[in-house]
């Protein structure tokens, strides 16, 4: 078994050297990228089959590498229910992005190479069992979303792109000097799950989990510095990259959720108010430029932004408990977002084509209505699929710990909602049909019925979140 | 007797060639013999210094043990490397490459006294055949007449502290009548509390200071390096941290150790000041040379920050540094020698823009070698700045630490802005065709590291193993 997790966890890098090898302005690149994804996803279902779904919340695997053994230093990847959850809906979400690249992205080697090399630093760190190959994976995934960002998702600036590095960068040496601490005191490496247990005195522990709770956060869009991540996003017309970009506040976000309640001290207790009051704000503040902004992909930006500081706020509750609730909801949201960017990003395509942004398409295009309509009544929240029901468990917790909260992020999620729902009402027809947008091609059925598929996965998980778990 | 000449041998076989070098160039001033012979000199010096690793020649004078045979091996490594590179550019270029030759091998032979030393007067007349090679090359180098100027500039300064270092060796003999290091150790033991012996340390590592360019002496360094010629700017910049830090942890550990408080506080300062203007002067500038040679000053300094705490465990974590350092330099050295544009080869930052669109291969390894430099996972120069951190915690350098931090994210911003220049800048610009051996050195470097990597326990054992021979 443990000869699987390596196998899931070097296949991307495998992909990666394969790709390097194929021959340029060819599909080769990608088809190898597909290939790779869909036996990793392959291989993440075997896995859970294998975690038996009767104990699968507390079931995990282990292995590891003897790197630096007389030192103390072994690298140790773990497998459980909820990393495999979320690299299912990772991989899931980036085969959508892969589905929607244009046929002359399609032939780009070098996308195909840095998303591939990307998805790796993503395995490496969804399973990393230990604070080193933690930080390794935390650390090494910034420079192929750095490359994507410059190469083909932002267009002219450099001065975005070059403080969306560096603030990603001044995260990273948080983490580092607090896992040097840390293996400076336990005398060597550490799993993630005794962390807690490290003797270390109060100011100093203090400090070392500041250190880390700034790292995550610096990878969540939080206000004030939420300008760094937006300024970047909201230009972004590559749907891979666009994706890829979205997936970096996961990773903050991931790294509360294996650290948070069990695994971390309770000195750090008093950090939690200060980021409740934060990620208040934030989710406010994103939520009004939402409704203020015009551009689908701002709106879709604040989407994120609110639904992440939710499974933040969630997160930080004094509870073990909700972590396969926040998996399922992360499983279900990564997916909804990534078909929302590409459909989105594929008609902005059709519609500068006819020299017209947007017009009232929606009369013009019923399979693109149909398929458009049907992600964002899941994206908003609605008893269509185990987002529902996993987002009620979530913020029923959040409203029993603190009532003003509960209010405060209610409020957020339904003016997101309303943002939403207020696109598709922009899109409606409006008056008598128009020449020029008849010009518009909807989606093919081919696409439709791809769609289509990924809708039923999504509203099967209505009643069973894991109902693909045989 | 004959086993005198063949312990002997490296030296021997050294000025052997550098005469036979000047007597063919006599003979045929056509002739390119000279990298050949070097190269035989090279391998053959190397040769007899790993065969006979712990023999020498003039025990009383020369030291053969595992630390000698670390830094011997590594200098004639670089020295190999940078002489097959070097020989390409010269033909490239269709110029003579004697006087390079000439340099690398008293260069060579100065480092290899001065690494196996255990007699001051030894030492500083080696540290001036090492500045008499480096006056050869920095004159060798003369794209303009700036580093006419900057080789002046040197050599005076250079003269001034070697002065000063013959002071030294003259009023330490007058003291104590032996100036081998165990002698002077004692000398150093009874007379610790004496001004005037800390003012001569003090002196003494100041000079190897100017020598190597630490700060505040790196001004000759960075300067020259932005004005030579690319061979002898890879040569320089590989070549003084193995010399400095070989010179100055056999120093410390055997001669200084009752001051390392006090030097301690020196070296400190050194350090601070070098990691800080490394960083910032890399960000500050244009042209490519000097801004890789003050990325070399700001890795000396954090080299230097380990050498200060006078253990052979700091040491250690030095040399696991060094080492690590010099390989992902010859990646990225090996990519300069790789990017050339109408028979030019890479000088200013501009140079290189839009060079990955041309030159996808050579660019994305030397973006992986940058990134390596600054220590980011999963290259390999993570586990030299995790080492590195880890020394200086477990000494408390808390400060240092600060400085440290620092002086990464300014470091970042400038190779930053070299990956920007490659990737996102665009140009005109075409490069020409690259030799397959560059491709070879690149594919086999990165090789190396990726071995070093899974084999890093038996390396850091070995490392530290060595560097506890340190001692006389």
């Amino acid at each position: 078994m443990s000869g699987i997790i390596l196998l899931m966890f070097l296949l991307p890098l495998i992909g990666c050297l394969f790709a390097m090898t194929s021959p340029k302005n060819t599909f080769n690149a990608f088809n190898v990228a597909l290939l790779t994804l869909v036996s990793n996803i392959a291989l993440i279902l075997f896995l859970f089959d294998y975690l038996n779904v009767l104990t699968l919340q507390t079931a995990q695997i282990a292995q590891t590498y003897e790197w630096l053994a007389n030192f103390n230093l072994n690298l140790t990847f773990r497998v459980n229910a909820t990393s495999l959850i979320i690299l299912l809906g990772i991989y899931i979400a980036l085969i959508i992005g892969l589905k929607g690249l244009s046929s002359d992205m399609r032939q780009n080697k070098s996308l195909i190479l840095t998303s591939l090399y990307f998805i790796w630093t993503m395995n490496g760190f969804c399973i990393a069992g230990d604070i080193v190959t933690f930080y390794i994976f935390f650390s090494a995934m910034l420079l192929p979303l750095f490359m994507m960002l410059g190469l083909f998702g932002y267009a002219k600036k450099s001065l975005p792109l070059f403080r969306f590095f560096m603030y990603n960068f001044l995260g990273i040496i948080c983490l580092f000097v607090a896992m040097v601490l840390l293996c400076r005191h336990y005398n060597g490496n550490i799993l993630l799950k005794n962390i807690a247990f490290v003797d270390m005195d109060k100011p100093l522990g203090i400090i070392v989990w500041m250190l880390v709770c700034l790292a995550f956060i610096s990878r969540i869009p939080v206000w004030p510095f939420h300008y760094w991540i937006s300024s970047v996003v909201s230009k972004i017309k590559n749907p891979l990259v666009y994706i890829t970009v979205n997936l970096l506040p996961l990773t903050g976000l991931y790294g509360f959720v294996r650290f948070w309640p069990l695994s971390v001290p309770e000195s750090v207790e008093l950090l939690v108010p200060i980021i409740e009051v934060f990620s208040i704000v934030t989710m406010i503040f994103i939520a009004l430029i939402g409704l203020v902004n015009k551009e689908f992909l701002f709106k879709l930006f604040s989407y994120n932004t609110i639904y992440y500081l939710l499974f933040l706020l969630a997160v930080i509750l004094p509870t073990d408990t909700l972590k396969m609730n926040i998996a399922y909801s992360l499983f279900i949201f990564m997916i909804v977002n990534a078909s929302l960017v590409v459909l989105e990003l594929q008609m902005e395509e059709k519609c500068s084509q006819i020299g017209n942004y947007h017009p009232a398409i929606f009369a013009y295009t019923p399979r693109f209505t149909l398929v458009l309509s049907f992600f964002v009544l899941i994206a908003v929240g609605l008893p269509v699929s185990s987002f529902f029901w996993s987002n009620f468990v979530l913020i029923s917790a959040i409203f029993k710990q603190s009532f003003t909260v509960g209010v405060f992020v209610m409020i957020a999620i339904s003016m997101v909602a309303v943002v939403l729902i207020n696109t598709l009402y922009d899109l409606r027809r409006r008056g008598t049909l128009n020449d020029t947008y008849m010009k518009i091609t909807d989606i093919s059925n081919k696409e439709t019925l791809f769609w289509l598929s990924v809708v039923c996965i999504l509203m099967l998980s209505f009643f069973n979140p894991l109902w693909f778990v045989l | 007797m004959l086993e005198n000449i063949i312990y002997g041998m490296p030296f021997v076989l050294s000025a052997i060639c550098v005469l036979l070098i000047v007597l063919f160039q006599m003979l045929d001033k056509s002739t390119k013999s000279y990298w050949k012979i070097s190269t035989f000199c090279l391998l053959g010096c190397f040769f007899f210094d790993v065969v006979f690793y712990n023999k020498s020649v003039f025990e009383q004078y020369l030291r053969a043990d595992y630390y000698t045979l670390f830094f011997k091996g590594i200098l004639y490594i670089t020295s190999l490397f940078s002489l097959f590179l070097a020989r390409r550019w010269y033909a490239t270029m269709a110029t003579s490459g004697i006087m390079f030759c000439v340099g690398l091998l008293l260069i060579q032979m100065s480092a290899g006294i001065i690494v196996s030393s255990v007699n001051l007067a030894l030492t500083f007349g080696a540290i001036g055949a090492f500045v008499f090679g480096n006056y050869i090359m920095l004159r060798h180098s003369e794209v303009k007449k700036a580093t006419n100027f900057i080789s002046s500039i040197y050599v005076l300064g250079a003269l001034f502290f070697l002065a000063a270092l013959l002071c030294s060796a003259i009023v330490l003999y007058a003291d104590k009548a032996s100036l081998n290091y165990e002698d002077l150790r004692e000398y150093f033991l009874t007379n610790r509390l004496a001004f005037g012996s800390l003012s001569l340390v003090v002196i003494i590592i100041l000079s190897i200071g100017y020598v190597f360019g630490f700060s505040p002496f790196h001004f000759w360094f960075t300067e020259a390096m932005g004005q030579m010629i690319l061979p002898v700017f890879a040569y320089f910049i590989l070549i003084f941290p193995i010399a400095a830090f070989a010179l100055l942890g056999s120093l410390n550990l055997n001669v200084f150790i009752f001051y390392h408080q006090q030097l301690g506080i020196v070296y400190q300062i050194m350090a601070a000041v070098s990691m800080m203007v490394g960083a910032v002067g890399a960000c500050s500038g244009k042209n490519l040379h000097k801004i890789m040679a003050y990325s070399a000053l700001f890795n000396m300094g954090l080299m230097l920050s380990m050498v200060q705490n006078f253990s052979t465990a700091s040491m250690g974590n030095m040399a696991i540094y060094l080492v690590i350092y010099l390989l992902t330099m010859y990646g990225i050295l090996s990519a300069m020698f790789g990017l050339k544009s109408n028979g030019e080869y890479v000088f200013m930052l501009s140079d290189l823009s839009g060079a990955a669109s041309k030159k996808s291969y050579i660019c994305a390894m030397l973006t992986a070698y940058l990134f390596s430099l600054i220590g980011f996972p999963p290259f390999l120069g993570f586990f030299a700045t995790f080492n590195t951190m880890k020394d200086l915690l477990n000494n408390h350098h808390l400060y240092l630490i600060l400085i440290l931090l620092s002086a990464w994210i300014v470091l970042m911003c400038a190779y930053l802005q070299i990956i920007r220049t490659l990737y996102f800048a665009k140009s005109n610009i075409t490069y020409d065709r690259t030799e397959r051996g560059i491709y070879g050195f690149l594919l086999i470097n990165a090789l190396s590291m990726v071995a070093l990597w899974f084999f890093l326990e038996i390396f850091v054992v070995n490392i530290r193993f060595m560097m506890e021979a340190v001692f006389v």
